[in-house]
Protein backbone atom coordinates (compact mmCIF):
# COMPACT_ATOMS: atom_id res chain seq x y z
CA UNK A 1 0.00 0.00 0.00
CA UNK A 2 1.35 3.39 -1.04
CA UNK A 3 2.42 6.14 2.01
CA UNK A 4 -0.85 8.12 2.48
CA UNK A 5 1.60 11.45 2.07
CA UNK A 6 5.08 10.77 0.32
CA UNK A 7 7.97 13.63 0.20
CA UNK A 8 10.44 13.31 -2.29
CA UNK A 9 13.31 15.60 -2.19
CA UNK A 10 11.03 18.45 -1.78
CA UNK A 11 12.51 22.12 -1.55
CA UNK A 12 11.19 25.13 -1.77
CA UNK A 13 13.66 28.08 -2.75
CA UNK A 14 12.27 31.67 -2.27
CA UNK A 15 13.12 33.75 -5.73
CA UNK A 16 16.63 35.18 -3.99
CA UNK A 17 17.74 31.28 -3.75
CA UNK A 18 17.06 31.25 0.49
CA UNK A 19 15.83 27.36 0.91
CA UNK A 20 12.30 27.16 2.92
CA UNK A 21 12.78 23.64 2.75
CA UNK A 22 15.76 21.51 1.73
CA UNK A 23 15.87 18.17 0.50
CA UNK A 24 12.83 17.18 2.19
CA UNK A 25 12.31 13.28 2.38
CA UNK A 26 9.53 12.11 4.49
CA UNK A 27 6.87 9.30 4.66
CA UNK A 28 3.43 9.11 6.31
CA UNK A 29 2.16 6.19 6.40
CA UNK A 30 -1.52 5.52 6.15
CA UNK A 31 -3.18 5.59 8.68
CA UNK A 32 -0.70 6.81 11.00
CA UNK A 33 0.00 10.06 12.76
CA UNK A 34 3.21 12.15 11.96
CA UNK A 35 4.13 15.18 14.03
CA UNK A 36 6.24 18.01 12.46
CA UNK A 37 8.16 19.64 15.25
CA UNK A 38 10.80 22.87 15.03
CA UNK A 39 11.03 26.42 15.79
CA UNK A 40 9.70 28.95 14.06
CA UNK A 41 10.32 29.45 10.55
CA UNK A 42 12.09 25.90 10.28
CA UNK A 43 9.56 24.94 7.34
CA UNK A 44 7.06 23.01 9.10
CA UNK A 45 4.09 24.87 8.17
CA UNK A 46 5.65 25.22 4.74
CA UNK A 47 5.75 21.88 4.66
CA UNK A 48 2.15 20.98 5.49
CA UNK A 49 0.93 23.19 3.11
CA UNK A 50 2.50 21.46 -0.13
CA UNK A 51 0.40 18.48 0.79
CA UNK A 52 -2.80 19.99 -0.66
CA UNK A 53 -1.00 22.59 -2.92
CA UNK A 54 -1.01 25.71 -1.09
CA UNK A 55 2.20 26.08 -1.55
CA UNK A 56 4.42 25.12 -4.49
CA UNK A 57 7.43 23.37 -4.39
CA UNK A 58 10.92 24.17 -6.38
CA UNK A 59 11.91 20.45 -6.80
CA UNK A 60 11.15 17.04 -5.72
CA UNK A 61 7.94 15.50 -5.42
CA UNK A 62 4.95 15.20 -3.36
CA UNK A 63 2.39 11.92 -3.34
CA UNK A 64 -0.72 11.68 -1.95
CA UNK A 65 -2.34 8.47 -2.02
CA UNK A 66 0.80 7.26 -4.52
CA UNK A 67 -0.31 9.83 -6.78
CA UNK A 68 2.10 13.25 -7.22
CA UNK A 69 0.50 16.54 -6.19
CA UNK A 70 1.08 18.16 -9.41
CA UNK A 71 -0.44 15.81 -11.17
CA UNK A 72 -3.80 16.13 -9.43
CA UNK A 73 -6.72 17.85 -9.79
CA UNK A 74 -6.35 20.56 -7.11
CA UNK A 75 -9.93 21.20 -6.10
CA UNK A 76 -10.52 17.45 -5.89
CA UNK A 77 -7.79 16.94 -3.71
CA UNK A 78 -8.36 19.72 -1.41
CA UNK A 79 -11.71 18.24 -0.99
CA UNK A 80 -10.79 15.06 0.18
CA UNK A 81 -7.93 16.29 2.82
CA UNK A 82 -8.98 17.95 6.12
CA UNK A 83 -7.03 21.02 7.26
CA UNK A 84 -7.65 22.57 10.58
CA UNK A 85 -5.61 25.62 12.22
CA UNK A 86 -5.30 27.58 14.71
CA UNK A 87 -7.51 30.39 14.13
CA UNK A 88 -10.27 27.94 12.88
CA UNK A 89 -11.62 30.05 10.13
CA UNK A 90 -14.87 29.38 10.99
CA UNK A 91 -17.04 31.34 8.34
CA UNK A 92 -18.99 33.59 10.48
CA UNK A 93 -21.76 34.10 8.53
CA UNK A 94 -22.82 30.53 8.56
CA UNK A 95 -24.33 28.23 11.10
CA UNK A 96 -22.21 25.72 12.88
CA UNK A 97 -24.08 23.30 11.19
CA UNK A 98 -23.50 25.00 7.67
CA UNK A 99 -19.59 25.00 8.31
CA UNK A 100 -19.33 21.44 8.92
CA UNK A 101 -21.69 20.64 6.39
CA UNK A 102 -19.16 23.07 3.63
CA UNK A 103 -17.56 20.58 2.13
CA UNK A 104 -20.43 18.26 1.67
CA UNK A 105 -22.51 21.52 0.00
CA UNK A 106 -19.67 22.71 -2.27
CA UNK A 107 -19.89 19.07 -3.81
CA UNK A 108 -23.33 19.51 -4.39
CA UNK A 109 -24.57 17.05 -2.44
CA UNK A 110 -28.51 17.06 -1.05
CA UNK A 111 -29.41 18.90 1.51
CA UNK A 112 -30.91 16.26 3.96
CA UNK A 113 -27.41 14.00 3.58
CA UNK A 114 -25.50 17.35 4.83
CA UNK A 115 -27.58 17.93 8.03
CA UNK A 116 -27.14 14.32 9.03
CA UNK A 117 -23.53 14.18 8.24
CA UNK A 118 -23.31 17.79 10.08
CA UNK A 119 -25.24 15.84 13.11
CA UNK A 120 -23.20 13.32 13.41
CA UNK A 121 -20.02 14.79 13.23
CA UNK A 122 -21.04 17.19 15.80
CA UNK A 123 -21.83 14.57 18.38
CA UNK A 124 -18.72 12.79 17.24
CA UNK A 125 -16.83 16.02 18.41
CA UNK A 126 -18.65 16.08 22.14
CA UNK A 127 -21.57 18.77 21.01
CA UNK A 128 -25.21 18.41 21.25
CA UNK A 129 -26.42 18.72 17.62
CA UNK A 130 -29.75 19.73 19.04
CA UNK A 131 -27.69 22.24 20.80
CA UNK A 132 -25.29 23.62 18.68
CA UNK A 133 -26.38 23.00 15.00
CA UNK A 134 -28.11 26.54 14.44
CA UNK A 135 -25.58 28.41 17.12
CA UNK A 136 -22.92 30.77 14.83
CA UNK A 137 -19.48 30.79 15.55
CA UNK A 138 -19.25 33.85 17.53
CA UNK A 139 -21.88 32.25 19.84
CA UNK A 140 -18.82 29.61 20.52
CA UNK A 141 -15.86 28.95 23.45
CA UNK A 142 -12.11 28.68 21.62
CA UNK A 143 -12.57 24.86 22.46
CA UNK A 144 -15.62 24.58 21.31
CA UNK A 145 -14.78 26.43 17.61
CA UNK A 146 -11.97 23.98 17.49
CA UNK A 147 -14.53 20.93 18.04
CA UNK A 148 -16.44 22.71 15.25
CA UNK A 149 -13.41 22.91 12.87
CA UNK A 150 -12.36 19.39 13.30
CA UNK A 151 -15.64 18.08 12.72
CA UNK A 152 -15.61 20.37 9.65
CA UNK A 153 -12.31 19.00 8.38
CA UNK A 154 -14.11 15.09 8.50
CA UNK A 155 -17.22 15.72 7.59
CA UNK A 156 -16.59 14.85 3.98
CA UNK A 157 -15.03 11.44 4.73
CA UNK A 158 -11.87 13.41 4.01
CA UNK A 159 -9.45 10.00 5.00
CA UNK A 160 -6.24 12.63 5.38
CA UNK A 161 -5.99 15.56 7.84
CA UNK A 162 -3.48 18.13 7.86
CA UNK A 163 -3.13 20.54 11.29
CA UNK A 164 -1.46 23.85 11.84
CA UNK A 165 -0.90 24.14 15.49
CA UNK A 166 -4.59 23.17 16.07
CA UNK A 167 -5.04 23.43 19.79
CA UNK A 168 -2.23 26.44 20.18
CA UNK A 169 -4.63 29.12 21.40
CA UNK A 170 -6.39 27.05 23.95
CA UNK A 171 -5.95 26.67 27.36
CA UNK A 172 -4.04 23.78 29.18
CA UNK A 173 -6.89 21.51 30.12
CA UNK A 174 -9.17 22.39 26.79
CA UNK A 175 -6.13 21.56 24.89
CA UNK A 176 -6.11 17.83 26.30
CA UNK A 177 -9.51 17.43 25.90
CA UNK A 178 -9.32 18.31 22.44
CA UNK A 179 -6.06 16.13 21.83
CA UNK A 180 -8.31 13.28 23.48
CA UNK A 181 -11.28 14.46 21.38
CA UNK A 182 -8.67 14.23 18.09
CA UNK A 183 -7.64 10.67 19.27
CA UNK A 184 -10.87 9.45 19.38
CA UNK A 185 -12.11 10.95 15.89
CA UNK A 186 -9.24 9.60 13.66
CA UNK A 187 -9.70 6.33 15.17
CA UNK A 188 -13.84 6.17 14.85
CA UNK A 189 -14.62 8.67 12.34
CA UNK A 190 -14.18 6.03 9.32
CA UNK A 191 -13.98 2.62 9.06
CA UNK A 192 -9.89 3.10 9.17
CA UNK A 193 -7.71 5.29 10.76
CA UNK A 194 -7.86 8.61 9.56
CA UNK A 195 -3.66 9.71 8.52
CA UNK A 196 -3.01 12.81 10.25
CA UNK A 197 0.53 15.12 9.74
CA UNK A 198 0.45 17.67 12.67
CA UNK A 199 2.68 20.30 13.13
CA UNK A 200 2.83 21.65 16.28
CA UNK A 201 5.31 23.66 18.46
CA UNK A 202 4.20 21.31 21.65
CA UNK A 203 6.68 18.79 22.39
CA UNK A 204 4.00 16.93 24.53
CA UNK A 205 1.13 17.04 22.27
CA UNK A 206 3.84 15.57 19.52
CA UNK A 207 4.61 12.50 21.88
CA UNK A 208 1.13 11.92 22.87
CA UNK A 209 -0.62 11.96 19.60
CA UNK A 210 2.11 10.73 16.74
CA UNK A 211 3.37 7.15 15.91
CA UNK A 212 6.60 9.32 14.48
CA UNK A 213 8.30 12.57 15.62
CA UNK A 214 10.07 14.74 12.46
CA UNK A 215 12.18 17.47 13.70
CA UNK A 216 12.48 20.16 11.22
CA UNK A 217 15.61 22.57 10.98
CA UNK A 218 16.25 25.06 8.60
CA UNK A 219 14.04 23.31 6.18
CA UNK A 220 16.04 19.84 6.67
CA UNK A 221 14.69 17.25 8.40
CA UNK A 222 16.95 16.69 11.69
CA UNK A 223 15.34 13.63 12.90
CA UNK A 224 12.79 11.33 12.03
CA UNK A 225 12.10 9.36 14.74
CA UNK A 226 9.11 6.18 16.45
CA UNK A 227 7.68 8.94 19.44
CA UNK A 228 8.73 6.61 21.81
CA UNK A 229 12.22 6.66 21.04
CA UNK A 230 12.53 10.64 20.70
CA UNK A 231 13.28 11.47 24.11
CA UNK A 232 16.17 9.10 24.70
CA UNK A 233 17.95 9.96 20.61
CA UNK A 234 21.01 11.02 21.17
CA UNK A 235 20.91 12.47 17.84
CA UNK A 236 22.40 16.73 18.74
CA UNK A 237 19.27 17.99 17.26
CA UNK A 238 16.79 16.07 19.21
CA UNK A 239 19.03 16.66 22.46
CA UNK A 240 19.20 20.12 22.25
CA UNK A 241 15.91 20.72 21.07
CA UNK A 242 14.31 18.85 23.94
CA UNK A 243 16.80 20.21 26.52
CA UNK A 244 15.50 23.49 25.13
CA UNK A 245 11.56 22.91 25.71
CA UNK A 246 12.69 21.25 29.21
CA UNK A 247 13.96 24.63 30.34
CA UNK A 248 11.17 26.62 29.06
CA UNK A 249 8.42 24.54 31.05
CA UNK A 250 10.70 24.37 33.70
CA UNK A 251 10.91 28.29 33.98
CA UNK A 252 7.14 28.85 33.81
CA UNK A 253 6.20 26.41 36.45
CA UNK B 1 -52.36 81.92 3.35
CA UNK B 2 -52.40 80.37 -0.28
CA UNK B 3 -49.65 77.38 0.84
CA UNK B 4 -52.99 74.92 0.45
CA UNK B 5 -54.05 76.57 -2.36
CA UNK B 6 -50.25 75.92 -4.01
CA UNK B 7 -50.35 72.79 -2.65
CA UNK B 8 -53.68 71.55 -4.26
CA UNK B 9 -52.67 73.41 -7.82
CA UNK B 10 -49.49 71.64 -7.93
CA UNK B 11 -50.25 68.40 -6.78
CA UNK B 12 -49.94 66.67 -9.80
CA UNK B 13 -47.05 68.44 -10.80
CA UNK B 14 -44.93 67.60 -7.62
CA UNK B 15 -45.98 63.70 -8.30
CA UNK B 16 -45.09 63.76 -11.62
CA UNK B 17 -41.25 65.22 -11.01
CA UNK B 18 -41.13 63.12 -8.01
CA UNK B 19 -41.47 59.95 -10.30
CA UNK B 20 -39.31 61.68 -12.95
CA UNK B 21 -36.82 62.20 -10.57
CA UNK B 22 -36.95 58.49 -8.90
CA UNK B 23 -36.81 57.04 -12.49
CA UNK B 24 -33.40 58.85 -12.84
CA UNK B 25 -31.98 58.35 -9.38
CA UNK B 26 -33.03 54.52 -10.00
CA UNK B 27 -32.08 53.88 -13.85
CA UNK B 28 -28.68 55.64 -12.74
CA UNK B 29 -28.31 53.28 -9.82
CA UNK B 30 -28.85 50.16 -11.77
CA UNK B 31 -26.23 51.20 -13.93
CA UNK B 32 -23.94 52.54 -11.51
CA UNK B 33 -23.84 48.99 -9.16
CA UNK B 34 -23.86 47.09 -12.58
CA UNK B 35 -20.75 48.66 -12.92
CA UNK B 36 -19.45 49.34 -9.79
CA UNK B 37 -19.69 45.75 -8.12
CA UNK B 38 -17.63 43.64 -10.90
CA UNK B 39 -15.47 46.96 -10.92
CA UNK B 40 -14.27 46.44 -7.47
CA UNK B 41 -13.77 42.98 -7.34
CA UNK B 42 -11.79 43.49 -9.99
CA UNK B 43 -9.26 45.58 -8.26
CA UNK B 44 -9.52 43.52 -5.11
CA UNK B 45 -8.31 40.69 -7.47
CA UNK B 46 -5.61 42.48 -9.30
CA UNK B 47 -4.65 45.22 -6.80
CA UNK B 48 -2.37 46.45 -9.29
CA UNK B 49 -5.60 47.95 -10.58
CA UNK B 50 -6.52 49.55 -7.71
CA UNK B 51 -4.84 52.73 -7.15
CA UNK B 52 -5.26 53.75 -10.78
CA UNK B 53 -8.74 52.48 -11.04
CA UNK B 54 -9.77 54.44 -7.62
CA UNK B 55 -7.99 57.69 -8.78
CA UNK B 56 -10.24 57.32 -11.99
CA UNK B 57 -13.82 57.39 -10.20
CA UNK B 58 -12.39 59.53 -7.38
CA UNK B 59 -11.43 62.82 -9.71
CA UNK B 60 -14.95 62.06 -11.62
CA UNK B 61 -15.87 63.04 -7.93
CA UNK B 62 -14.75 66.09 -8.11
CA UNK B 63 -16.16 67.55 -11.11
CA UNK B 64 -18.61 70.37 -9.89
CA UNK B 65 -21.99 68.50 -11.04
CA UNK B 66 -23.07 71.30 -13.19
CA UNK B 67 -20.18 71.38 -14.93
CA UNK B 68 -20.25 67.56 -15.75
CA UNK B 69 -23.84 68.35 -17.32
CA UNK B 70 -22.28 70.76 -19.32
CA UNK B 71 -19.49 68.25 -20.74
CA UNK B 72 -22.02 65.54 -21.59
CA UNK B 73 -24.29 68.24 -23.71
CA UNK B 74 -22.17 68.15 -26.77
CA UNK B 75 -21.72 64.11 -26.99
CA UNK B 76 -22.98 62.03 -29.20
CA UNK B 77 -26.00 59.68 -28.45
CA UNK B 78 -25.80 60.68 -24.66
CA UNK B 79 -26.05 64.83 -25.35
CA UNK B 80 -29.12 63.87 -27.71
CA UNK B 81 -31.49 63.35 -24.90
CA UNK B 82 -31.40 65.16 -21.73
CA UNK B 83 -32.06 61.79 -19.00
CA UNK B 84 -28.91 60.47 -21.00
CA UNK B 85 -27.34 63.03 -19.91
CA UNK B 86 -28.32 63.20 -16.60
CA UNK B 87 -28.34 59.46 -16.15
CA UNK B 88 -24.85 59.22 -17.11
CA UNK B 89 -23.42 61.89 -14.77
CA UNK B 90 -25.14 60.09 -12.19
CA UNK B 91 -23.66 56.98 -12.83
CA UNK B 92 -20.39 59.00 -12.91
CA UNK B 93 -20.49 60.62 -9.43
CA UNK B 94 -22.13 57.21 -7.90
CA UNK B 95 -19.08 55.30 -8.86
CA UNK B 96 -16.83 56.04 -6.36
CA UNK B 97 -18.38 54.77 -3.05
CA UNK B 98 -19.92 51.72 -4.60
CA UNK B 99 -16.31 50.76 -6.14
CA UNK B 100 -14.25 51.88 -3.21
CA UNK B 101 -16.73 49.93 -0.66
CA UNK B 102 -16.91 46.74 -2.33
CA UNK B 103 -12.68 46.43 -2.60
CA UNK B 104 -12.53 47.52 0.95
CA UNK B 105 -15.14 44.92 1.51
CA UNK B 106 -13.44 42.26 0.17
CA UNK B 107 -10.06 43.08 0.65
CA UNK B 108 -11.04 43.04 4.31
CA UNK B 109 -12.25 39.62 4.53
CA UNK B 110 -10.62 37.41 7.22
CA UNK B 111 -7.19 35.89 5.79
CA UNK B 112 -7.65 33.00 7.54
CA UNK B 113 -10.96 32.41 6.53
CA UNK B 114 -9.90 32.67 2.78
CA UNK B 115 -7.04 30.09 3.33
CA UNK B 116 -9.34 27.72 4.73
CA UNK B 117 -11.87 28.30 2.04
CA UNK B 118 -9.04 27.78 -0.90
CA UNK B 119 -7.76 24.91 1.46
CA UNK B 120 -11.42 22.97 1.64
CA UNK B 121 -11.34 23.01 -2.24
CA UNK B 122 -13.69 25.87 -3.01
CA UNK B 123 -13.46 27.23 -6.37
CA UNK B 124 -13.15 30.65 -7.44
CA UNK B 125 -16.97 31.06 -7.85
CA UNK B 126 -17.49 29.01 -4.62
CA UNK B 127 -15.45 31.21 -3.04
CA UNK B 128 -16.66 34.82 -4.58
CA UNK B 129 -20.48 33.93 -4.00
CA UNK B 130 -20.27 31.97 -0.41
CA UNK B 131 -17.73 33.85 1.47
CA UNK B 132 -16.29 37.13 -0.26
CA UNK B 133 -19.22 38.57 -0.77
CA UNK B 134 -21.67 37.83 1.99
CA UNK B 135 -19.09 39.10 4.17
CA UNK B 136 -18.47 42.32 2.21
CA UNK B 137 -21.76 42.87 1.54
CA UNK B 138 -22.64 45.37 4.59
CA UNK B 139 -19.79 47.45 3.22
CA UNK B 140 -21.38 46.87 -0.74
CA UNK B 141 -24.46 48.42 1.17
CA UNK B 142 -23.05 51.23 3.04
CA UNK B 143 -21.58 51.64 -0.73
CA UNK B 144 -25.31 51.99 -2.55
CA UNK B 145 -26.42 54.03 0.23
CA UNK B 146 -23.73 57.08 0.47
CA UNK B 147 -24.27 56.35 -3.52
CA UNK B 148 -28.45 56.29 -3.50
CA UNK B 149 -28.39 59.65 -1.50
CA UNK B 150 -25.13 61.76 -3.67
CA UNK B 151 -27.55 60.60 -6.46
CA UNK B 152 -30.69 61.53 -5.41
CA UNK B 153 -29.29 65.09 -4.26
CA UNK B 154 -27.21 65.90 -7.61
CA UNK B 155 -30.07 65.09 -9.82
CA UNK B 156 -31.77 67.83 -8.88
CA UNK B 157 -28.95 69.54 -11.35
CA UNK B 158 -30.21 67.66 -14.07
CA UNK B 159 -33.53 70.04 -14.53
CA UNK B 160 -30.23 72.25 -15.60
CA UNK B 161 -29.71 70.40 -19.12
CA UNK B 162 -33.65 69.66 -19.23
CA UNK B 163 -33.92 66.31 -17.68
CA UNK B 164 -37.16 67.22 -15.46
CA UNK B 165 -36.83 66.08 -11.74
CA UNK B 166 -37.29 67.83 -8.81
CA UNK B 167 -34.59 70.34 -9.80
CA UNK B 168 -37.37 71.69 -12.22
CA UNK B 169 -39.16 73.40 -8.90
CA UNK B 170 -35.91 74.31 -7.52
CA UNK B 171 -34.51 75.86 -10.73
CA UNK B 172 -38.22 77.81 -11.23
CA UNK B 173 -38.41 78.61 -8.33
CA UNK B 174 -35.10 80.50 -8.09
CA UNK B 175 -35.87 82.17 -11.43
CA UNK B 176 -39.27 83.51 -10.19
CA UNK B 177 -37.69 84.35 -6.57
CA UNK B 178 -40.69 82.17 -5.03
CA UNK B 179 -39.38 79.86 -2.02
CA UNK B 180 -42.79 77.93 -1.79
CA UNK B 181 -41.17 76.27 -5.58
CA UNK B 182 -38.01 75.79 -4.42
CA UNK B 183 -39.35 74.08 -1.39
CA UNK B 184 -41.42 72.00 -3.87
CA UNK B 185 -38.70 70.88 -5.33
CA UNK B 186 -36.36 70.48 -1.96
CA UNK B 187 -38.54 69.13 0.36
CA UNK B 188 -39.82 65.99 -1.95
CA UNK B 189 -35.90 65.37 -2.75
CA UNK B 190 -34.61 65.58 0.82
CA UNK B 191 -37.60 62.78 1.59
CA UNK B 192 -36.81 60.61 -0.95
CA UNK B 193 -33.32 60.93 0.17
CA UNK B 194 -34.22 60.19 3.59
CA UNK B 195 -36.16 56.91 2.62
CA UNK B 196 -33.52 55.65 0.24
CA UNK B 197 -31.24 56.23 3.14
CA UNK B 198 -33.37 54.33 5.61
CA UNK B 199 -34.63 51.82 3.13
CA UNK B 200 -30.66 50.48 2.33
CA UNK B 201 -29.81 50.79 6.12
CA UNK B 202 -32.45 48.53 7.20
CA UNK B 203 -31.09 45.98 4.29
CA UNK B 204 -27.53 46.57 5.40
CA UNK B 205 -28.58 46.09 9.03
CA UNK B 206 -30.30 42.75 8.09
CA UNK B 207 -27.54 41.24 6.70
CA UNK B 208 -24.52 42.00 9.02
CA UNK B 209 -22.90 39.80 9.69
CA UNK B 210 -22.92 38.16 12.65
CA UNK B 211 -20.39 38.82 15.64
CA UNK B 212 -19.02 41.15 13.57
CA UNK B 213 -17.95 44.91 14.57
CA UNK B 214 -17.35 45.91 10.99
CA UNK B 215 -19.84 48.05 9.57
Amino acid sequence: MPAAIEFRSVSYRLPDGRALLHDVTLEVAAGTTVALLGKSGSGKTTLLRTVNGMHGISSGEVLVRGRPVASQDTIALRRSIGYVVQETGLFPHFTVGRNIGLVLEIEGRSRGEIQERARALLEMVGLHAEEFAERMPHELSGGQRQRVGLARALAAGQDILLMDEPFGALDPLTRAEMQDVLRNLTMHVQEKRTTVLLVTHDLEEALYLAERVVLLEDGRVAANLRADEFLSSTLPAVQAYVQAVRRRVGAHS
Amino acid sequence: MAGGGFLAQHWDEIATLTLEHLWLTGAAMLFATAISIPLGILIARRRGLARPVLGVVNTLQTIPSLAMFGFLLPLPFIGERAARIAIVALVGYALLPIVRNTYTGITGVDATVMDVAVAMGMTRGQRLMKVELPLAMPYILAGLRTATVTCVGIATIAAAVGAGGLGEFIFRGVASVDNRLVLAGAIPAALLALAADGFLGLLEWKLRVPGERRP
